[in-house]
């Protein structure tokens, strides 16, 4: 080495202690400086290691493993999604169902002419008070000795705190007739009396009604022909469905609606939906919970439904 | 001159724009070759002594402006082993061999000295073995590298050089016209 190249070096040497031990204003301009010079180049250098990069990955192997695991992640989404519509399609259905209802059994008797109808009546439901004085006979009191008094079985009913409507055999109301808050079923009367009856909630521990399965698909509504399904209350805001063998598939959100032997009504009237189903290895039936229709705190007004005799074809007579 | 210094201007910009994407390797193997320190070997020999100095100094200088942390330490450490490639070019005879020796003694030794200066300027602890299991390592990755790449522009020399026409000797050609 020559004393030049010995003289440049240690130069070179003091450039870099002062570029170290210098002020970081002018080694942050320099590092911008070059930074700005060498981006195109990092930029471009980029590109092309992600280009290759992309290309190496594009082997048929690695595509091809790529692509199953899109499509699995894709059926994933499409099974979410579908179970999702399904849901939404069985809400839709539930209250289209109840609107054609309400457009349907009107309170008034219908104009066709088949020879047993359905009329509703509506009715009040008696508060405690009124409950109580008509049961301990204050209120007809003075008819009493004229032999107007209560039906003894309501009397004794309302002693169990039993809900009662004003209206009993006088309207022609019998026991069974179905009662109806918006065209869902709330319950049926449980015994009849002379001006009053008391009723019998789905969700109490004694009722039991025919039930079916009704579901909303994509090919439209699927009617389960299984017969003997009861809906039993159990005294508890749910209520169970019995009697669906373990072959028959059951879903959350499956309607659950009446099953009518007479034929009487039109159309199916609405109890509530499913909420859960489970079925346990060994069972010949399933368990499944219904959600019933809401009810008010306050239950003040429903409708009773029974069956006429169609007035025209009387009239007609 | 000129177009020398412009390829070496060249190769210093390639070599600072391409080394940030091999931080990992190539395809994320253990082949990861320490560009600067061919660029140095390169510049050592190609380029006067002086100027080799200076374009090693100024090749430290971008790796130090790209690596963030203070401004010096690969300056002087590129410094130093241009000055030590200065020293060992005079003993050198087998050109490829040896050029391959020195690609793995640059970036060993630049490697090596880089890590040392910057843990003991940060006043940090390091291990001997951590520093020169990954030196070795980028070593010879240049040095494999390098030789390689010089064989292949041996190669492409040889084969597109032209061939020098084949002189005619006219000598016995005149003696057998002439009958001599």
């Amino acid at each position: 080495m020559t004393s030049h190249s010995v003289i440049t070096a240690c130069c070179l040497m003091l450039i870099g202690a002062g570029l170290y031990f210098g002020p970081d204003g002018v080694a942050d301009r320099i590092r911008g400086s070059v930074n700005d010079l060498l981006r195109p180049g990092l930029e471009t250098v980029r590109l092309a290691k992600e280009s290759l990069e992309t290309s190496s990955n594009t082997n048929p192997a690695d595509h091809r493993v790529a692509r199953h695991e899109e499509v699995a992640e894709l059926t994933e989404a499409l099974a979410l999604a579908e179970e999702h519509n399904r849901a939404l399609q069985i809400r839709l259905a539930q209250h289209s169902e109840q609107r054609r209802q309400e457009q349907m059994v009107s309170p008034e008797v219908s104009k066709s002419q088949r020879l047993i109808q359905p009329l509703l009546v509506e009715v009040a439901v008696l508060g405690g008070t009124i409950a109580e004085d008509w049961c301990a006979g204050k209120l007809i009191d003075q008819g009493e000795k004229a032999g107007l008094r209560e039906n003894g079985l309501v009397l004794a009913a309302r002693k169990a705190k039993k809900t009662l409507i004003d209206v009993g055999q006088d309207n022609s109301i019998s026991t069974e007739d179905t009662l109806l808050l918006g065209r869902c079923v709330i319950g049926k009367v449980e015994h009849v009396g002379r001006w009053t009856s008391t009723i019998q909630l789905v969700t109490d521990a004694s009722y039991n009604g025919r039930a079916q399965i009704i579901r909303e698909t994509s090919d439209g509504f699927v009617f389960d022909a299984t017969d003997g399904i009861i809906l039993k209350g159990q005294g508890g805001p749910l209520c169970k469905l019995e009697g669906i063998p373990a072959e028959k598939s059951v879903h959350i959100h499956d309607g659950v609606y009446t099953r009518e032997r007479d034929g009487v009504m039109p159309i199916p009237l609405y109890y509530g939906e499913v909420v859960e189903a489970s079925l346990e290895p060994n069972d010949r039936e399933w368990t499944v919970l219904v959600r019933p229709a809401a009810l008010p705190r306050q239950l003040t007004r429903i409708q009773v439904l029974r069956m006429v005799v169609n007035p025209d074809r009387l009239a007609s007579k | 001159m000129i177009a020398r210094q412009l390829a070496i201007a060249c190769l210093i910009y390639l070599a600072l724009v391409i080394q940030p994407s091999l931080g990992d390797g190539l395809g994320h193997s253990m082949f990861r070759p320490w560009l600067p320190g061919i660029v140095v070997v390169t510049c050592v020999w190609s380029l006067g002594r002086s100027s080799g100095l200076i374009c090693s100094a100024l090749l430290g200088l971008g790796i130090d402006c790209l690596s963030g942390g203070k401004l010096g330490i690969h300056f002087i450490v590129a410094t130093i082993v241009a000055m030590s490639l200065m020293l060992l070019r005079t003993n050198a005879r087998s050109p490829v061999v040896v050029i391959g020796m020195l690609a793995f003694f640059a970036a060993f030794t630049w490697r090596c000295m880089a890590a040392v200066a910057h843990a003991s300027l940060g006043h940090q602890s390091f291990e001997v073995n951590q520093i020169i299991a990954p030196a070795a390592t980028d070593g010879v990755s240049t040095s494999v590298l390098f030789i390689g790449v010089l064989l292949l522009y041996r190669v492409l020399i040889t084969a597109f050089q032209p061939q020098p026409v084949s002189s005619v000797a006219l000598t016995n050609r005149w003696s057998m016209l002439s009958g001599g």
